[in-house]
């Protein structure tokens, strides 16, 4: 996916213009947040289980070459093969391999940030296999050609009116008079066309939630069901992961999904959470005669034992995302690439092109909400200062906000040039203020400062001692 | 946790803030200290805790700031600050900006050890409840962020509020949301941090509330200075003030004295 | 064949790990043999007195529907009724599960039984779970030649065949029930599919089946 981060200023102007956009944004709190907060009522080890999901994550960062060989031995073992990919480029030419082999004219796919980091879907069109993203979601903003919003609700930008335009639009054969009113209607009629597209396709392309090193299995989350359709009714299943997302065995991933769901839709747990350990077996019924892991890279090996090391520890519930304030102002495609929100701000400077996006760390109030609701306990407000940090020391920080630190520093560690400079400016700006438009509403000065203020009362006769 | 010695020794670090717009809440800061029992000192070279370096990334200028701070520090007993934002940046951040120097982390967490925000520190520490004389309206209390996430400040100041005579404590929905102030953030990105503000006001006027409290200045100038642009009379007030009972008619609230 | 991809990413992978001192190859060989349950919730070790009544309540508050039955001869009317309610036909697809078979299907008239993997107009499919997931609600389809995974998703309505001696508190349990016996698709289903990708909005029958209807058999 092309990132547009740089623009980031010009992506918001346009984000706080969108009337529409900004209806749907202010309501958001009202969704996710308040049904995490419910799951999270309802179950009183919440916070002792976020303590160990954060630590399962740490120890598989600490081994995870161990974990990662381990999980391809048992893919191996259990009839499949793993590839591993260094960058994007390594993991669009594998899976076109494998589908150009197979002679597959069309992909089906279920919800993958992973395929959107290496524009999977735009590379296959190009050489004339048909990408079908089947999330509904996703489903809505592929045919907008439009990059996901959200990364676990990828068109939560969109009013019902747009998607119903949107199917108009890209559904022509369809009766022009029909009712596309309710979400229900749009759905079915999503479903009805998504099905055909599901029983045609030769490949499956999904992402995977975990990676299980003890039995080499893969773990796939979704709502909608079409995650465990992708994964078994084409000929060929591909999983798309990055490297970091091994756990280090079956009971580590179900402490994992007990936090995974109530933090992102505040479900106790997703509808289907499956298991995929290896392909269709010699008596099954169904199933994929091939199973295929494309271990992606793509800069994360680089992070590890790094500033940001931390965020590698996030499994991408979301939780961050729908509690940032930011987000809820600008929305997800501000961000300008795959992931939106805190998480994004700290995972996309990593990812990307040096100073390509600068403006993502420091366009946040650190208000720290998405550290206080992440299931794994990454310290984000601190990563995006690190960000920030980095910044400053490679002076890629604005020349403006430089020097002004530089001289607010200069004179704020003189008192004694600070303190009478100070009192002498705020009666100046007592007396000029009004002319000056932006500071106009500003609330005025008590003409004098504290310090000053106090050092007179001090020296005054009969003021009494300090207590 | 709860204080122990007699009469302890404080010191007072006003917050640039307070010190320049509204040195009201170092006096109402003072009064309170003082009938809790403690021996109030402002360290008269105290300046910036160097907060807005820290989060530009200017670790060196922060720390410039940070050791003159701990060197005007050393010696009270306690350390109190009008402020969840500057009281976090010494008690949660002073000790990760020196936790690689061997010569100064110790001190950075002496300091840290011994740093309270105001309200925190009367409610918990010296377990005093202010005499005040009153208020009289519909008030809703806005959390600030590193108040309530970094030093857990939500029940302390609503308790010491639910105190006072006349006064109606209601919550609004959004009372746990960044204002949008967030230091630098408001003058780098002033359009984000003004839908930020609206929202609040928004929720504000949805709560029915005349009055807004906070503990952190930078929320109420924020709050107050967008007030004042859409012509909303919800008055504002730091806690502080309230507390000492600093808000009588010939003291105003903090909103631009138009309204 | 060497592939340069994997040991370039392994190499940074030590590097790093070792630069950290960290790396514990005895910590994980006994992470990876010993497998232990970490923690579990109150609500995942319910006393067997209310481990059904746990198991119905949270299923049904995913969204489930949950009919008791003392015994598999009850099956059939009860099946017929529901699928007559939601007026669908009676063509079930049906897993070939022995315990499946055992069901007397000709005492319902409206039922045709047919088991094979699913077809994309399936309306109704049957299958036996390995488990029942008190905690949750939640329902453990192992995939097998007598159990197709496509059985549990195409169709619009997913019936699930449980017997109460299969009931467990926690996921952990299902661990230890499936062994080594790995399934291909081990699907745990809490509900019946769903989607908010519209306005937030609650859709039920998203791609997979718009109804989830538990049988939970009290004799087996």
């Amino acid at each position: 996916m092309q990132s547009k981060t740089h623009q980031f200023n010009a992506n918001v102007s346009k984000a706080l213009s969108d009337k529409p956009l900004q209806e749907i944004l202010g309501n958001l709190s009202q969704g996710f947040p308040k049904k995490r907060a419910q799951a999270k009522a309802r179950l009183p080890e919440f916070d002792q289980l976020r303590q160990k999901a954060a630590e399962i994550r740490a120890h598989v960062l600490d081994n995870l070459d161990l974990y990662l060989e381990r999980f391809e031995t048992r893919v191996i073992e259990n009839g499949g093969t793993v590839h591993w990919c260094g960058d994007a480029s390594d993991a669009r030419t594998v899976i076109s391999d494998i589908c150009h082999r197979v002679g597959a004219r069309s992909v089906i796919k279920s919800k993958s940030m992973i395929s959107e980091e290496i524009g999977i879907n735009d590379y296959l069109e190009e050489q004339g296999i048909e990408a079908i993203e089947t999330d509904l979601g996703e489903y809505i903003i592929q045919l907008r050609k439009e990059p996901p919003s959200h990364i676990i609700a990828p068109a939560i930008h969109l009013s019902m009116a747009q998607v119903a335009e949107t199917f108009r639009e890209n559904h022509p054969d369809l009766d022009k008079q029909r009712t596309l009113e309710t979400p229900r209607a749009l759905l079915d009629e999503a479903r009805t066309r998504l099905r055909d597209k599901f029983l045609g396709a030769a490949v499956g392309l999904s992402g995977a939630n975990m990676l299980v090193a003890e039995s080499g299995s893969v773990v796939i989350v979704s709502n909608e069901g079409n995650a465990d359709m992708t994964c078994g009714l084409p000929r060929v299943h591909i999983v798309l992961c990055s490297i970091e997302k091994v756990v280090p065995n079956l009971a580590d991933a179900w402490s994992l999904l007990r936090v995974l769901a109530r933090s992102a839709t505040g479900q106790d747990q997703t509808v289907y959470t499956t298991f995929i350990t290896g392909p269709k077996r010699p008596e099954d019924l169904d199933g994929p005669d091939e199973f295929h892991v494309v271990l992606l890279d793509n800069g994360r090996s680089k992070m590890l034992g790094g500033e940001f090391h931390d965020m590698l520890r996030c499994i991408r519930c979301g939780a961050c995302i729908n509690h940032c304030p930011i987000y809820s102002t600008i929305g997800g495609h501000a961000y300008g690439w795959v992931y939106p929100g805190p998480m994004g701000a700290v995972l996309s400077p990593g990812l990307l092109d040096t100073g390509t996006a600068d403006d993502l760390p420091n366009a946040s109030t650190l208000c720290g909400h998405c550290e206080s609701v992440c299931p794994v306990h990454i310290p984000l407000p601190d990563l995006l200062r690190r960000w920030r940090t980095r910044q400053f020391s490679d002076k890629r920080t604005s020349l403006v906000q430089r020097f002004g630190l530089a001289v607010w520093t200069w004179l704020a560690i003189r008192p004694r040039l600070y303190h009478p400079l100070s009192s002498m400016a705020l009666k100046l700006l007592g007396i000029i203020k009004p002319r000056l438009r932006p500071f106009a509403d500003l609330p005025a000065p008590h003409g004098d400062s504290f310090m000053s203020q106090w050092a007179k009362q001090q020296s005054r006769p009969n003021s009494g001692d300090r207590s | 946790m709860k204080n122990s010695i007699a009469t302890p020794n404080v010191a007072l670090y006003v917050t640039c803030l307070v010190n320049l717009s509204r040195p009201s809440v170092g006096f109402a800061a003072v009064k309170l200290l003082t009938e809790a029992g403690c021996r109030v000192s402002i360290p008269e070279m105290q300046t910036c805790c160097g907060q807005p370096a820290y989060n530009s990334g200017d670790q060196a200028h922060a720390r410039d700031l940070a050791t003159k701070a701990m060197d005007e520090l050393d010696g009270y007993d306690y350390v109190v600050i009008p402020s969840g934002s500057c009281g976090s940046m010494i008690a949660t951040h002073y000790p990760k900006l020196f936790a690689d120097d061997v010569d100064l982390s110790a001190r950075a967490d002496d300091l840290a050890g011994r740093t309270w925000e105001l309200i925190t520190f009367l409610s918990d520490i010296m377990d005093v409840t202010p005499k005040q004389e009153g208020y009289n309206g519909k008030v809703t209390y806005h959390d600030s962020c590193a108040g309530l996430r970094e030093l857990n400040i939500r029940d302390q100041p609503r308790k010491l509020l639910a105190t006072i005579d006349g006064l109606e404590l209601n919550e609004c929905q959004m009372a746990e949301t960044c204002c949008g102030f967030g230091g630098l953030f408001c003058v780098k990105y002033p359009d984000i941090s003004g839908v930020m503000v609206d929202r609040k006001i928004d929720d504000l006027l949805e709560s029915g509330a005349d009055t807004v409290i906070a503990g952190d200045l930078g929320c109420l100038l924020q709050l107050a200075s967008h007030l004042a642009k859409r012509k909303v009379p919800i008055k504002t007030w730091h806690v502080a003030e309230i507390l000492a009972g600093l808000t009588s008619p010939d003291h105003a609230p903090i909103n631009p004295e138009e309204l | 064949m060497i592939n340069p991809n994997r040991e370039q990413i392994l190499k940074v992978i030590r590097r790093a790990t070792k630069a950290r001192g960290q790396g514990n190859p005895d910590a994980v060989r006994k992470r990876l043999t010993a497998t232990r349950a970490n923690i579990v919730p109150h609500r995942g070790r319910p006393d067997n007195k209310i481990m059904k009544e746990t198991f119905i309540d949270e299923a049904q508050a995913a969204g489930a529907q949950v009919s008791c039955l003392s015994a598999l001869g009850g099956v059939p009317v009860t099946l017929a009724g529901y699928l007559q309610q939601h007026g669908q036909n009676g063509l079930v697809r049906i897993g070939s599960d022995p315990l499946l078979s055992a069901i007397p299907w000709q005492a319902e008239s409206f039922l045709t039984v047919q088991s094979g993997p699913a077809t994309g107009t399936d309306q109704t499919g049957l299958n036996l779970a390995l488990a029942g997931i008190a905690e949750t609600g939640t329902v453990l389809m192992a995939s097998s030649p007598q159990s197709p995974a496509m059985v549990n998703l195409l169709p619009l309505s997913h019936i699930v065949l449980l017997p109460a001696s299969r009931l467990v508190g926690n996921y952990e349990q299902t661990i230890e029930l499936i062994g080594d016996n790995m399934p291909r698709m081990a699907t745990y289903i809490t509900g019946p599919s769903r989607t908010a990708d519209i306005e937030q909005k609650l859709l039920m029958g998203a791609h997979g089946p718009q109804r989830l209807f538990i049988l939970l058999i009290d004799s087996l």
